[in-house]
């Protein structure tokens, strides 16, 4: 009796609940046709490729591309806006400033896994406007068949402008430092880019901070680094240069193919992560020690939150 | 009338001002007791017959001996008892918790309080029996309300009023009760206002004014015969406080401190009195810098704090033969929260924000019990214990992610058991008396000791860090007192011994950077291994010629750490010598208090050597009756030679008072 009311009373609502799933349950197996679902939930259209057969559409979080890390998803769509699932994407971002022509490092256009999506990132080291220079960008994409390997279409997009955005501080008007392009001091006169990526979203207390480093091989040739450091050592300058504790360096992560490290921070506001590269032999090859007399490295990004 | 005899050890303490006359008891007291400090009395002249009726509370408590209070400023002094200060004593107002919401100490909760609110202050040294004392090792202080009580008294009124020199502070208020032996009422409101004072010399002391407005109300009814609710309400506001020691100010501090109680008189056989009361509090403080010259200010900050506490006693009463005893359940759960907005002194920085309070609970329950055995006339001995347990941390995501920044995987909240044995033995033998107490208790850290975050003290210069791998810091309390005295003169010795195991304070932790701008380093709360604390008093009372009292009294204390160096705060040598004239309805008193030159200061928490000082009052009142009403006029002055001074206690070196002249007018109808 008073299991009986324990049930019926305090348990009403998730009875109703289970019967209402089982039943929308009975209905989708009803339906025999796959519904593939939404790949770009959550995300902002950055534009569209068409060519009339198929649309190949780029998106992220923003809606943006912009200075430094910036992730970029791709969805393609034949005619009736089915996704394509299998698909191969590669693209070429270039700068032209007129007298000169550069890329920027860049990652494979790769297949995400389980979803009719693929991803790449740019870490774009110029602004589009930047010493005068316009971004253009050729994308390509082949589609094959999955039951008849040599049926494939094709398409491609070429000398399509893109708008890359300058990023700022909250103030809207300061730049922020994201990226940084340096010669090695080592003697070996080696180019590295080192791109900060996380943390997107920082919050007080301990905060995941990775980063990219590429050497420039030549203008449009920049390869990943392994297993170099990156020393870290945040600071508010406008705090008499206060620092916080349990900091973690930046290592190679094998897994996640990027630069790892922690980042504490004591409380909101302008933080500058100040950075030295070391390669994978504990020489630095670019920044330098807080001191007295030196109030940041010559290496460093900017968060402000 | 229920009046429960407690006075009968209250020994009168304050050279300045005077205390209602209290003559001996003759024979050992019976009750379980604490020393008493009178502030107003629902009848009587006690409080006119302060040296100054419109003192505040702080000026009441503050005494050589066991009380002393450390000024930031001309408000909201911070008492200390037994040279300890809020984290190591218990301030409860009528048993009720209270705890301050500024993280830079600018409101201990005495100065939520108005003297026209309380009665009487308990004071207890040590593990003296408070039921309602949690985490305290050097004392406790029980304001007691002001209640009208169930009496014949009819219809009363009182009202005060006066003006003193020195800062221009005008004070005032009105209270009336109306009581019944079923019924009572009364309710009040008092208001202050000063500005900046002058220090000795003339030099004015920049920020120090003050203004505070104060309304209560106590209401009781009788259910039945025994059967008494009570309710108080007590609403505090200060406003435009300056702190001169300060590197800000305050808007506003506001308290509202709120009880509902249920008496009921023999309960059960054995037991007299069962009082059950339930109560919350809330505190608001509000810091402002606005008011200070621009360039006086390193960066622009917005510091809000606030602390609410609700909570719930259970006292039983009784006593059988040659026993009194009580028992006592208490519970309290408080929140405190505290944060910081700093606005760069860069351009088109966005501001900067923390929690230096991260959303603090603490959640308390305790059981306690004394038995207080009178073996004859002349011994007496009293047991008493209390165990409590506690539950703290932090309610707030954000303070919690920012404690781990420092502590990597530390528990959110913490649970610690803390509690007290103490035993005490009376004598009386001929025109001697005396005590001797033993106990060992321990307190869990405070707020701000556990989870503080970048608390800066403008004292030493250092940031200070909570650390909430405290353990409990524990105390061995050994005193002693003798006394002896005849109708005309009494003498009365006190030594008190306090022994920490894991004594808390902060260190300097060179592993941190700090945070304020200015601020020398970081300095992290920690348990030292053990320190010593030392509190000696004499006091001398000497009554001639019909009229004339003469009262000395002088102090002494000492504390040092484990390796032998100093404890910041604690008093030197102190004197005090007053001298009374009283007949019929006339009393004159004279005053000197000093202190002689601190030697024992503690550098590292940024003391430095304090001066000797001497300073003089003098006062002098008439009162008189009109038909029903009753005149109390006083006038005097503090500081008469205008000396420049300060002392041991005062933050930072701010100076005292200059001279002050006061003139009261009290009014009461009955």
């Amino acid at each position: 009796m008073r299991r009986f009311f324990f049930l019926t009373r305090g348990h009403a609502p998730l009875l109703l609940f289970l019967i209402a799933a089982l039943f929308s349950a009975c209905d989708k197996d009803g339906n025999t046709e796959p519904v593939i679902p939404d790949p770009t939930e959550g995300l902002k259209k950055v534009r569209d490729f068409a060519d009339g057969n198929y649309t190949v559409t780029a998106w992220n979080e923003t809606g943006e591309l912009r200075l430094g890390y910036t992730k970029v998803y791709f969805t393609v769509q034949n005619k009736t806006g089915a996704f394509i699932e299998n698909a191969e994407l590669s693209a070429f971002p270039e700068m032209d400033m007129g007298m000169m022509k550069h890329s920027t490092p860049r990652a494979e256009i790769t297949k995400v896994a389980g979803k009719a999506l693929y991803e790449t990132y740019y870490a774009f080291l110029m602004y589009s406007g930047q010493g005068d220079g316009k971004w253009y960008y050729d994308l390509e994409y082949t589609i094959s068949d999955a039951l008849s390997s040599n049926y494939t279409v094709g398409g491609s997009f070429g000398n399509e402008e893109i708008d890359v955005k300058n990023v700022f501080r909250p103030d809207g008007k300061t730049e922020r430092k994201v990226i940084q392009l340096l010669v090695a001091v080592d003697g070996s006169d080696k180019r590295y880019v080192v791109t900060l990526v996380e943390p997107q979203k920082p919050t007080v207390g301990v905060n995941d901070v990775t980063a990219y480093i590429h050497e420039r091989i030549d203008a449009n040739t920049y390869n990943p680094v392994e297993n170099f450091t990156l020393k870290l050592d945040p600071r508010m300058p406008s705090m008499e240069n206060h620092s916080s504790p349990n900091n973690v360096d930046l290592t190679w992560d094998v897994a996640g193919k990027i630069y790892r490290g922690k980042v504490n921070f004591s409380m909101t506001g302008y933080w500058t992560l100040n950075l030295i590269l070391q390669n994978d032999r504990g020489e630095t090859l670019y920044g330098n020690v807080i001191t007295g007399d030196t109030a940041a490295s010559s290496l460093l990004f900017e968060i402000e939150f | 009338m229920k009046r429960i005899v407690l006075t009968l050890l209250a020994t009168i303490k304050g050279i300045y001002p005077a205390p209602a006359q209290q003559l001996p008891p003759d024979t050992i007291p019976l009750s379980v007791n604490m020393q008493e400090i009178v502030v107003t009395a629902k009848t009587g002249f006690d409080r006119d017959r302060q040296a100054k009726p419109g003192a505040s509370v702080e000026e009441y408590l503050q005494s050589p001996g066991k009380i002393g209070m450390i000024k930031r400023g001309a408000y909201a002094w911070e008492p200390s008892v037994n040279s300890m200060t809020a984290e190591r004593i218990s301030v409860t107002i009528d048993g009720m918790k209270i705890f301050h919401a500024c993280t830079d100490r600018m409101d201990p909760v005495t100065s939520y309080v108005e003297t026209v609110n309380l009665s009487k202050v308990s004071l207890g040294s040590g593990f003296d029996a408070n039921p309602n004392a949690t985490n305290s090792i050097g004392g406790s202080l029980d304001l007691k309300l002001n209640k009208s009580g169930f009496c014949q008294d009819g219809f009363s009124a009182n009202a005060n009023s006066g003006y003193e020199s020195n800062g221009n502070l005008w004070l005032g208020g009105a209270d009336i009760a109306y009581a019944t032996p079923s019924f009572y009422l009364n309710s009040g409101y008092f208001h202050r206002n000063s500005d900046s004072y002058r220090a000795g010399g003339g030099e004015t002391v920049r920020f120090s004014q003050f203004t505070k407005n104060n309304v209560f109300a106590n209401i009781g009814y009788a259910l039945k015969e025994g059967r008494d609710l009570e309710v108080s309400i007590i609403y505090d506001r200060a406003s435009d406080v300056g702190y001169p020691a300060l590197t800000m100010d305050v808007a506003t501090a506001e308290g509202l401190i709120t009880s509902v109680a249920y008496t009921v008189a023999n309960p059960f056989r054995h037991f007299y009195k069962w009082e059950t009361k339930g109560y919350y509090n809330n505190i608001v403080h509000i810091m402002d810098d606005t008011k200070r010259p621009p360039e006086e200010i390193a960066m622009h900050m917005d510091m809000p704090g606030k602390s609410r506490t609700g909570g719930a006693y259970s006292t039983l009463s009784g006593r059988s033969g040659k026993h009194r005893y009580s028992l006592n359940w208490d519970a309290y759960y408080n929140q405190s929260y505290a944060e910081m907005t700093m606005y760069s002194n860069n351009p088109g920085e966005i501001p900067m924000f923390m929690l230096t309070w991260g959303d603090i609970r603490t959640a308390n329950t305790g059981i306690f019990g004394v038995d207080e055995w009178r073996l004859n006339d002349n011994y007496s001995v009293r047991l008493s214990g209390k165990l409590s347990f506690q539950r703290a941390g932090m309610a707030s995501d954000f303070g919690y992610e920012s404690l781990l920044g420092y502590y990597p995987g530390v528990e959110r909240f913490t649970n610690r058991a803390v509690g007290n044995i103490a035993a005490r033995y009376l004598v009386r033998a001929g025109n001697w008396d005396g005590g001797l107490s033993v106990g060992y208790g321990s307190r869990a850290p405070s707020v701000s000791e556990a989870y503080g975050f970048f608390l800066f003290n403008t004292f030493d210069a250092y940031d200070y860090l909570g650390n909430p791998h405290l353990k409990n810091e524990s105390s061995l309390e050994t005193s002693a007192s003798l006394r002896w005295w005849n109708h005309v003169f009494e003498a009365k010795a006190e030594v008190s011994h306090f022994y920490f195991n894991n004594y808390i304070i902060g260190k300097p932790d060179a592993g941190f950077y700090h945070m304020t701008l200015g601020a020398t380093g970081v300095k992290v709360y920690q348990n030292l291994p053990h320190a010593g604390l030392l509190n000696t008093s004499l006091l001398l009372k000497y009554r001639f010629l019909d009229f004339f009292t003469l009262n000395g009294k002088a102090a002494y204390a000492r504390g040092r750490d484990g390796d032998g160096s100093n404890l910041p705060l604690i008093a030197p040598f102190e004197y005090g010598v007053s001298l009374r004239f009283g007949k019929n309805r006339f009393v004159a008193e004279g005053s000197i208090a000093g202190a002689a030159r601190q030697t024992a200061f503690s550098p590292g928490y940024g003391e430095d050597e304090t001066g000797r000082y001497t300073a003089a009052g003098f006062s002098a009142g008439y009162s008189f009756k009109v038909r029903k009403l009753v005149f109390n006029l006083k006038a005097g002055v503090e500081n008469l030679f205008d000396t420049y001074y300060s002392t041991y206690a005062d933050w930072k070196n701010i100076p005292r008072k200059g001279r002050n002249i006061f003139v009261n007018l009290g009014i009461n109808l009955n």
